[in-house]
């Protein structure tokens, strides 16, 4: 994601534990976008993050050896301010599992796992779904390749 | 080169070849006598070697011999040598007498038509020197005498350029304005640097701290610049200036953030002598992607430390 930080004033929220006494303390947006993402992918039904270019990339990168797989942050988009964060998902459901219930599992996990590691609030998590994968073979999840 | 060589040969041998003449006259009447004496014995020169020798009778010969007076024929013409023949030689010899005189009279003139030449051309090379000097002086002193008309155009000139070199001096003072704050900027930023290059902070030992801050994997240079390394004496992920010390990590996935940076900003605080402390984090080395890495780091998430298998990838 882009490198710019999000500078954390100290002493503006209460409750938060950036709050110091006196110098600043900032996360960068990579930082919320890696966090983010492994939150979403803990979700079950959730099979893939990204849109439609970022996999079709992802896909040639699986296959190129000693580049490795994906990002944490595919399918991330952040927006991080001083003491808050808004965050755009791509993502691939599993078929058969029921979407509106998914989007509030993954919304709910990204807001506790961000809040919890970065000390941020998170305003918003806008999800989008962008295909549903079909497990063809009954293989797990894992070890098929997309089949698409 | 050519009309000196005319005149000295004009001039000059009437007085030299003047006794040469006197001495050879009567070689000349004798010669002269010879001839005529040959053309009497014979019509054609080239036949007058063979036909006395021949046909030719000796009494005419001999008569004419004898009021030639020529002592060298008659001196000769008593021995047993054919008359004719000794006539012969007689004339060839005044013939080469007489070449060698006109050479030698030649030569002579020659020579003194050569130093004449060199005279002349020497004295024709002064005067063309002295010619060409009152030129010379004579064009200076043309010169001299429009040196101040073309002063007085250099005075004309400088009044309708009045306004231009006014210009010109504004522009040069607003370039130099421009150019001493430019300067200033400089010499303030030449002072960072150096306050830079050698920094009142031992940078190295601050470093060594906030990598012993739990969760921080390493101190992240990254890609804003704001910690480079460049200088010497500068560190990795370390950025110092005037005002502030700034500190770039990378921490584990799973670590309590706010509390990494509070940990992290306590220990440049007590580095940045006087300073702002400032504490990033840069970036998260998450364990091996995958869900059971997550669901790890979910077990870590509330300790704010994470004990340390993950392998930090680059």
């Amino acid at each position: 994601m882009a490198a710019r930080s999000s500078e954390v004033a100290p002493a503006q929220e209460p409750g938060s534990d950036l709050v110091t006494q006196d110098g600043r303390t900032s996360i960068a947006d990579v930082v919320v976008a890696k966090i983010a993402g492994i939150a979403a992918r803990e979700v079950a039904g959730v099979h893939q993050l990204g849109g439609g270019a970022s996999r079709a990339l992802g896909g040639l990168r699986e296959r190129l050896p000693g580049v490795g797989s994906q990002s944490p942050s595919t399918g991330v988009r952040v927006e991080v301010g001083q003491v808050q964060a808004a965050v755009d998902i791509n993502l691939v459901v599993e078929y058969g599992v029921p979407i509106v219930g998914l989007a509030d599992e993954v919304r709910a996990s990204v807001i506790e796992r961000v809040e919890d590691l970065t000390g941020l609030e998170v305003t918003e998590v806008n999800i989008s779904v962008d295909d549903v994968y079909l497990d063809d073979g009954g293989d797990t999840d894992d070890e098929s390749p997309p089949a698409r | 080169m050519t009309e000196p060589v005319d005149q000295g040969g004009s001039a000059q041998p009437t007085p030299v070849a003047a006794p040469a003449v006197v001495t050879r006259r009567p070689a000349e009447a004798r010669v002269a006598a010879a001839r005529a004496a040959a053309n009497a014995a014979g019509p054609a020169g080239a036949s007058r070697r063979t036909v006395p020798a021949s046909s030719v009778p000796p009494g005419p010969a001999g008569g004419v011999r004898e009021g030639a007076s020529q002592p060298t024929a008659a001196a000769v013409a008593p021995s047993s040598v054919d008359p004719g023949l000794a006539s012969d030689r007689a004339q060839v010899k005044e013939h080469n007498r007489r070449l060698i005189g006109r050479v030698a009279r030649r030569g002579r003139a020659a020579a003194s038509s050569a130093t004449q030449a060199t005279a002349a051309v020497a004295s024709s090379a002064a005067q063309t020197a002295q010619q060409a000097g009152g030129q010379v002086t004579g064009a200076a002193r043309d010169l001299a005498r429009h040196a101040p008309t073309g002063a007085d155009l250099a005075a004309g000139a400088r009044d309708p350029a009045g306004p231009a070199v006014q210009a010109a001096r504004a522009a040069g003072g607003a370039t130099s304005a421009v150019a001493s704050r430019v300067a200033g900027a400089t010499s303030q930023r030449a002072a960072q640097v150096r306050d830079r290059v050698t920094p009142d902070v031992d940078l190295q030992a601050l470093a060594e701290e906030v990598r012993g801050v739990p969760g921080v994997v390493r101190l992240a240079a990254d890609a804003a610049g704001t910690a480079a390394a460049a200088l010497p004496g500068r560190v990795r992920g370390v950025s110092l200036d005037d005002d502030e010390l700034e500190v770039h990590v990378v921490a584990d996935y799973g670590t309590h953030l706010p509390a990494l940076l509070a940990d992290v900003l306590g220990v440049v605080r007590r580095y940045s002598a006087g300073r702002t402390p400032v504490a990033v984090v840069a970036d998260v080395i998450v364990p091996d992607q995958a869900p059971d890495a997550a669901s790890q780091a979910r077990d870590e998430e509330g300790g704010p430390v994470s004990p340390g298998p993950s392998t930090p990838a680059a």
